[in-house]
């Protein structure tokens, strides 16, 4: 085993975000990190480099035009043999959080999805994670190399671009497996412009919102506070009414805000584990005893159809 | 006529999981186990295709126990037989050991077209089983299809890619583990419970399944609740009021401008 540290996304942002706490912990072991890349065509190296990577390993092949993850992690895998790093940090992305697992068993190792943060000590390698749909936090190691990690968006910070730093590029050749996957048809869907996991503020609704047309009244006070809207999952997978959009919370999207403005979600385990990180959580919810007051900095007990007009006429007047 | 195995995992009911108040450590004792949640869509898939065109349904889980009791409610939802691993043993045993027992026990089972299971386990999160099954197995993997229909000698999914919905096509036997939105699991009647408790129910030890050593590849060093320091400052006053100051404390937070 090497004391490198890999990192891989199909994702560029996601795979300087990796490079940034890989840094951190290949100075720890006393490694390296490297950034792979694989892509269908030539590309440029430098950037991997300017954001922290020690090595670039590329491998370049048109067949790794769409993303098949079996293609993908028989890539990976058949690199990471031949050079046997001591971790691999993979994007969480859908086809990252697919290709890492596949990844970890072809190199009979384990794997820890959605790492919280990353610790090294007395060179283990210590993951910390969401368990219990959120309600608890585990610090999980393992006795096998190399740790095949998925990491989230927006989790480390990109280190800042040095455009002076040097390293080295290793160009490998891999022939991609075939496939056992076809992809028939691609559809794009139906998302509002801005990226929920991006935004700086969100206003997310739930349950507590009775009709669909009562949202144009949410999307007034998101605008007035140049928030996007979100809901809760029940809002999108039972009632279809934001299709398209991924709901916020375990199973779908985990966002970091500034500001996040709950009206109306009553505050199941499942939403709050993806909002943890948000600086300020709001929340507007008649029950009282709503599991989400626990989990807000400031809150008003009352009926979002009263609050959410007067809330409204307020900010109107700050805009004057 | 399609033989389906569904892989499904007993885990402890995490809605009825408090924390410790001092140790903040969650409280895994006494906490009824049940059959993780989007586990039950992979069976409700599996009857629903086996309703459309016949098979057979097997339910497998591995436990450290006998668990016939929750698995039953698999069979009243209508799935034809279950095996179960039950062995101590099976404690802290990683993504990695546990697919390889699943793996071996799908073998063993022998007839299969279809391996379904549910996208993640409740407790865990991780969804890796699926994807470990098929380099076992050496079978095309779908996760999370949000539709799957099942055609003479393939099957075709639908899967969230994030910014598009990608239509995914592979030929069977494959592995495909559903999001929870693929369905809606159905409550059995309790003529169906009853029914359940008359279909066979095979359990095997450890030993049954796989001859190889199941490394415990995985240490769990601390386990316990977030640190949640959230201001908690609730307004109970009338709409108005309540509006006023909660606008007034997110401008001193900084964080209604731009």
């Amino acid at each position: 085993m090497s004391k490198e540290i890999w990192v891989f996304s199909e994702d560029k942002g996601l795979s300087f975000e990796l490079l940034s706490v890989g840094r951190t912990l290949a100075d720890k072991l006393g490694g390296s990190v490297a950034a792979v890349v694989i892509s269908p065509e030539k590309q440029g190296t430098d950037e991997f480099i300017h954001q922290g990577a020690d090595k670039v390993y590329i491998v370049t092949n048109e067949k790794f035009k769409d993303i098949l993850v079996d293609t993908y992690a028989h890539a990976l895998a058949s690199l990471a043999k031949k050079y046997s790093p001591y971790a691999i940090l993979v994007g969480s992305t859908k086809n990252g959080r697919d290709i890492a697992p596949y990844l970890a068993q072809l190199l009979d190792t384990g794997y820890a999805s959605d790492a919280l943060d990353l610790q090294i000590e007395s060179e283990k390698l210590l993951i910390k994670r969401q368990v219990f749909g959120g309600k608890s936090i585990a610090t999980e190691t393992f006795e096998t190399t190399p740790y095949v990690v998925t990491v989230p968006k927006k989790r480390f910070q990109p280190l800042e671009k040095d455009t002076s730093r040097t390293g080295e590029v290793i160009e490998e050749t891999i022939e991609p497996i075939e496939s056992k996957l076809k992809i028939v048809s691609k559809e794009e869907k139906k998302v509002s412009g801005v990226k929920l996991d991006e935004a700086a503020k969100i206003v997310a609704i739930g349950r507590g919102i009775k009709s669909e047309n009562d949202i144009e009244m949410v999307r007034e006070l998101a605008k007035l506070i140049g928030a996007e809207v979100g809901a809760s999952r029940p809002v999108i997978a039972d009632l279809g009414w934001m299709k398209g959009q991924e709901w916020i919370g375990i199973s779908g999207l985990t966002v970091k805000p500034e500001l996040y403005i709950t009206l109306g979600i009553s505050g199941q385990i499942q939403h709050v584990a993806g909002i943890m990180d948000s600086k300020i959580i709001v929340a507007v919810n008649k029950d009282e005893n709503a599991p989400i007051f626990e989990f807000a900095d400031y809150g008003i007990v009352g009926d979002v159809y009263k609050v959410l007009p007067v809330l409204i006429e307020e900010l109107k007047k700050l805009k004057k | 006529m399609v033989n389906i195995i569904v892989c499904v995992r007993v885990t402890p009911d995490v809605a009825q999981i408090r924390l410790d108040s001092t140790t903040k450590k969650p409280i895994i004792e006494g906490v009824p186990k049940v059959i993780s949640e989007v586990d039950k869509n992979a069976v409700e898939e599996a009857v629903r295709i086996k309703e459309k065109l016949g098979g057979k349904v097997t339910v497998l889980t591995v436990a450290t126990e006998d668990v016939k009791g929750i698995v039953k409610e698999a069979l009243a939802m209508g799935a034809d037989t279950a095996n179960i691993i039950a062995d101590p043993t099976v404690a802290g045993i990683d993504g990695n050991g546990y697919a390889k027992i699943l793996a071996s026990a799908i073998k063993k089972i022998g007839e299969y077209d279809l391996i379904l299971l549910g996208y993640s386990s409740q407790d865990i999160f991780s969804a890796q089983i699926a994807p470990r099954l098929g380099v076992l197995l050496d079978l095309p993997v779908i996760t999370g299809a949000l539709e799957l229909s099942v055609e003479s000698d393939k099957i075709v999914a639908k899967k969230d890619l994030e910014r598009e919905i990608a239509t995914l096509e592979a030929s069977l036997p494959a592995v495909v583990s559903v999001d929870r939105t693929i369905n809606e699991p159905r409550i059995p009647t309790i003529m169906q419970v009853m029914q359940a408790t008359r279909k066979p129910i095979t359990i095997w030890k450890l030993s049954d399944v796989v001859s190889e050593e199941i490394a415990k590849a995985i240490s769990i060093i601390e386990n316990k609740g977030p640190d949640v320091s959230r201001k908690r400052i609730i307004f109970k006053d009338e709409p108005e009021e309540a509006a006023k100051k909660l606008i007034e404390a997110l401008q001193k937070e900084g964080v209604l401008e731009g």
